[in-house]
């Protein structure tokens, strides 16, 4: 059934760009699309029931509405304005809206962009007020809690940027979101057209871990309703890393999370089933896993923590055709896997190590390892996270806390490093006692010295010589040839706000990347040098990778988990001639409804 | 390592990071620069070469005329056993506390205990795990760091007191010259001493934690070694160092390049010769200065 309908503001204007999404009664998926130039939306075809529909748009109150789908329907909205919409707004408006006009706020905004908002978005962080002291006992917390999440205790000696800086930050904290009047200028995105507002997003809902009790079988606060601020990890609003889509349409996803069962995860797309698979770990719990990457023959390939007994975190491999997982275990001497695969142009799996990486061939059953040629230095411990896998056959791989990107060689088994650039002008505004500081602090992960790019994970272009890297601190992607390994840092459009997280090359060399921090999806064309922005209908979503499938007789996908709302969405495109088509068979349903009637 | 290879081994290192300025990265360069006046004390010790002195900690066949034996004090209500390493030499020494890391009393402790007795100091090191049975019975180095990690200041704090107390009234201890060092978790625990004890001399810290609270308390010149490589630790140097010129007390504290945090107790990997050689001067120097 065609659902579709006009979205006005109070004073009777269309609005374009609106965010208007459905879900049936009882379903756990929820499709979303975006009003055009002329505030009209147009669902594709949806199954008969009742559906929850609702508009949203930064700056307004969300329109809700019902409709039982059991014959073409047209649903309006009119959206009223919102008074404090502060938490509706995505982490990139909110860092963009804080003030920076002094030296000073620029400098004290750094530290709070280079040490908040790696973890979590700067929204879940700013969506609430709190005084002085109550920033303060945030502060005093987080500053002792590392990258898992996990408190060390009272003889952590504290992450050293966030402790010099914990005054001065509750200070500039309680200025702007604290009881009294805020001092930030708030600046909202504009709302897409064009393609963006085109897409059609698809989200599937993934229960909650069952064994670890969270009060709901679904999180409530998922970010469907931006108003109400993003979702919490203590809803169970975790678990979710990686995804891809599989040959046949089915979608599967990492849980890097403990858990007593779920080391990977499949989505029926047709019903929105969730299938838990488990692989043994240790202490009784699944093996715990993280990234997540296809090969050409459909296979999904995964990291996999260590076995019962112990040993190197290993490598699995699921055949989705027959649901089986094989594991292949490094052999002893070689570091076991980290977070991070991919699959260059010569069918050869890779795999991130603490220290390198490892390449995979799965005919052989071989590993291969490199290692990254610094590891440590005086800005910190690289910390190896993203990794991409050329054409010719090489990884690519980044030490985030240390700006090098490393890559290897397998004609010569050696291994090779690119260092990136600082980021300009953080250096002029540092005081003295600031600079003895992040000397001797270095980087460390999700805290970053003021003019480190943090190169986080990365996309090789498998139909050409490049490699591009996320950089997310530096709000950068940085271009490098694979064969001269000359680097090019291009900015994004809002360098200081916007902070990309992984990037994909599609079959026409477009660059795509997952806005963490933005809750979108930005494209650049390499073509054109045109940057354009994709937004996501949740909030919140914080998403952590973006995988594509492509297919030669069918539609483009992108898939994008959602770590902080327990979802993974289905991006697809719509033409022109899409749209028309659909406003078309939409007005002679409504003919033939209305001559029936 | 041969003194050699330290030269290299500054904040930007040369060799592994092909230099101190990345394409663009003027400020690195100069962030180098202050950071070698910084710490020009420690390279020019360094380049010094200075090879006379032997590294610590020595083991026990390698310390002379030093006596060691094991005593016991009462700490709240428990009996605390303690390693003490002695001089041979008759007359008053000046004691020294040394307070283990998160691996307990193991023998690497211990070894630093007659190093130091062999300097000069009646020396004693309190097995803090005294109240878990002892170190040599938990077994393993997990176990006692478990075990460590189940302590709380209060108690060790008061355990150290005591210690403190014990050790003032040892046949042979300058009472007035009775200091501390600790290591890793001790060394966060020597720190804290100073704050408790204010007659406590002087107190040497080895990558250990800051206290929260109570720096206003010290009356003891603090010395700080730290390494490096140890960031998360390291890095809360120079906000230690302002703090405690802020509440007008005397801090002195040292960065050792390119090390870890085990580089003077380590007997593996983490050991360094050269920064164990130049720290382990330093803080004799520190112990036994007169003002």
């Amino acid at each position: 059934m065609l659902l579709s309908g006009k979205v006005k503001s109070a004073v009777g204007e269309n609005m374009a760009g609106v965010t208007v999404s459905a879900k049936a009664e009882g379903q756990t998926i929820t499709t979303s699309v975006f009003t055009d130039e002329n505030g009209d939306y147009y669902f594709p075809e949806l199954r008969t029931g009742k559906y929850r529909v609702w508009a949203q748009a930064d700056g307004f109150e969300t329109a809700k509405g019902e409709v039982d789908l059991t014959a073409v329907r047209h649903q309006d909205f009119v959206l009223n304005p919102m008074q404090d919409f502060a938490q509706q707004l995505t982490g990139d408006q909110l860092l963009t809206s804080l003030p920076d006009d002094t030296p000073s706020d620029r400098r004290i905004k750094r530290v709070f962009r280079n040490n908040c908002t790696g973890c979590h978005q700067p929204n879940y962080i700013l969506q609430h007020r709190f005084d002085e002291q109550g920033w303060t006992a945030i502060i005093n917390l987080m500053k002792h809690v590392n990258v898992n999440g996990v408190y060390m205790g009272e003889e952590d000696p504290g992450q050293p940027i966030i402790e010099y800086h914990e005054k001065e930050l509750a200070a500039y904290l309680a200025r702007v979101r604290g009881p009294g009047p805020t001092e930030m200028k708030f600046k909202l995105r504009p709302r897409p057209t064009g393609d963006p507002a085109r897409a059609v997003f698809t989200e599937y809902d993934i229960p909650t871990d069952p064994a670890a009790h969270f009060p709901t079988e679904y999180i409530t606060t998922d970010g469907s309703d931006w108003s109400l601020g993003t979702p919490s990890v203590t809803n169970g609003a975790l678990g979710v890393h990686d995804a891809q889509e599989d040959l046949s349409g089915n979608l599967w996803f990492t849980n890097p999370s403990p858990s007593h069962d779920i080391t990977i995860g499949r989505i029926d797309t047709e019903t929105g089933t969730v299938k838990m698979f488990k692989v043994e770990g240790m202490h009784g719990l699944a093996a715990g896993t993280h990234g997540m990457t296809r090969d050409g023959e459909g296979h999904l390939w995964f990291n996999v923590g260590a076995a019962p007994e112990g040993g190197p975190a290993r490598l699995g491999m699921m055949d989705p055709a027959t649901e089986k997982i094989e594991v292949y275990t490094p052999p002893k001497g070689m570091h076991g896997t980290s977070g991070t695969l991919d699959v260059d142009g010569l069918g050869k799996v890779w795999v991130t190590t603490n220290a390198g990486v490892l390449r995979f061939d799965p005919k052989s059953h071989e590993f291969t390892e490199f290692k990254s040629p610094t590891y440590i230095d005086s800005s910190g411990v690289g910390n190896t996270y993203g990794l991409a896998a050329d054409r010719d056959g090489n990884a690519w791989w980044v030490e985030m806390s240390i700006d090098i990107v490393a890559s290897s060689d397998i004609r010569t088994g050696q291994s090779f490093e690119v260092q990136l650039p600082p980021v300009p002008g953080q250096a002029e505004l540092l005081t003295p006692g600031e600079s003895k500081m992040y000397a001797l602090s270095g980087s460390d992960w999700n805290s970053a010295l003021p003019w480190a790019q943090g190169p986080r994970r990365l996309g090789a272009d498998k139909n050409g010589d490049d490699v591009w890297v996320c950089d997310w601190w530096g709000g950068t992607l940085a271009r490098i040839d694979t064969h001269t390994r000359k680097v090019t840092l291009i900015p994004l459009p809002s360098a200081d706000n916007q902070q990309p997280y992984r990037a994909l090359v599609d079959k026409d060399h477009n660059v795509w990347i997952n806005m963490m921090n933005s809750d979108s999806v930005m494209k650049f064309d390499p073509k054109t040098s045109q940057w354009t922005e994709y937004p996501l209908p949740t909030l919140g979503a914080e998403t952590r990778f973006v995988s594509i499938l492509e297919r030669k007789n069918g539609p483009t996908h992108l898939i994008l988990p959602y770590s902080r709302s327990r979802k993974v969405a289905v991006m697809s495109f719509r033409t022109k001639e899409d749209l028309q088509s659909l406003k078309n068979a939409s007005q002679k349903q409504k003919s033939v409804q209305a001559q029936l009637q | 390592m041969p003194i050699h290879t330290l030269r290299k081994i500054d904040f930007c290192p040369g060799k592994r990071v092909k230099g101190c300025l990345p394409e663009g990265g003027r400020y690195r360069r100069r962030m180098c620069m202050r950071v070698l006046a910084t710490f020009g004390l420690v390279l020019a010790f360094l380049l010094s070469g200075n090879q006379s002195m032997s590294a610590s900690p020595l083991p026990a066949q390698d310390v002379q005329g030093v006596n060691v034996k094991t005593v016991t004090y009462g700490s709240d209500g428990a009996s605390i056993e303690a390693f003490v390493a002695e001089p041979q030499s008759s007359g008053t020494h000046p004691g020294l506390l040394v307070i283990h890391g998160n691996l307990g009393l193991n023998e690497s402790i211990k070894d630093v205990a007659r190093r130091f007795a062999a300097a000069g100091f009646v020396v004693m090191a309190p097995d803090l795990l005294s109240h878990s049975g002892g170190t040599a019975n938990l077994r393993g180095p997990e176990n006692v760091a478990h075990a460590i990690a189940t302590l709380s200041a209060d108690q060790t704090v008061k355990d150290l007191k005591e210690g403190f107390a014990f050790l003032a009234k040892y046949p042979g201890v300058d009472a007035s010259k009775l200091s501390s060092i600790g290591f890793d978790w001790g060394g966060g625990r020597s720190f804290m001493l100073a704050g408790a004890v204010p007659e406590l001399y002087r107190a040497v810290v080895f990558s250990g934690r800051t206290p929260d609270e109570g720096l206003q308390d010290i009356h003891a010149p603090v010395m700080a070694n730290y390494a490096q490589f140890d960031f998360r630790l390291t890095g809360n140097a120079v906000e230690t160092d302002e703090r405690m010129k802020q509440l007008g007390k005397k801090f002195i504290y040292y960065v050792y390049p390119a090390v870890y945090s085990g580089f003077f107790t380590d007997s593996g990997a983490g050991r360094n010769e050269e920064a164990a050689k130049l720290a382990w001067t330093r803080t004799l120097e520190f112990l036994q200065a007169s003002q």
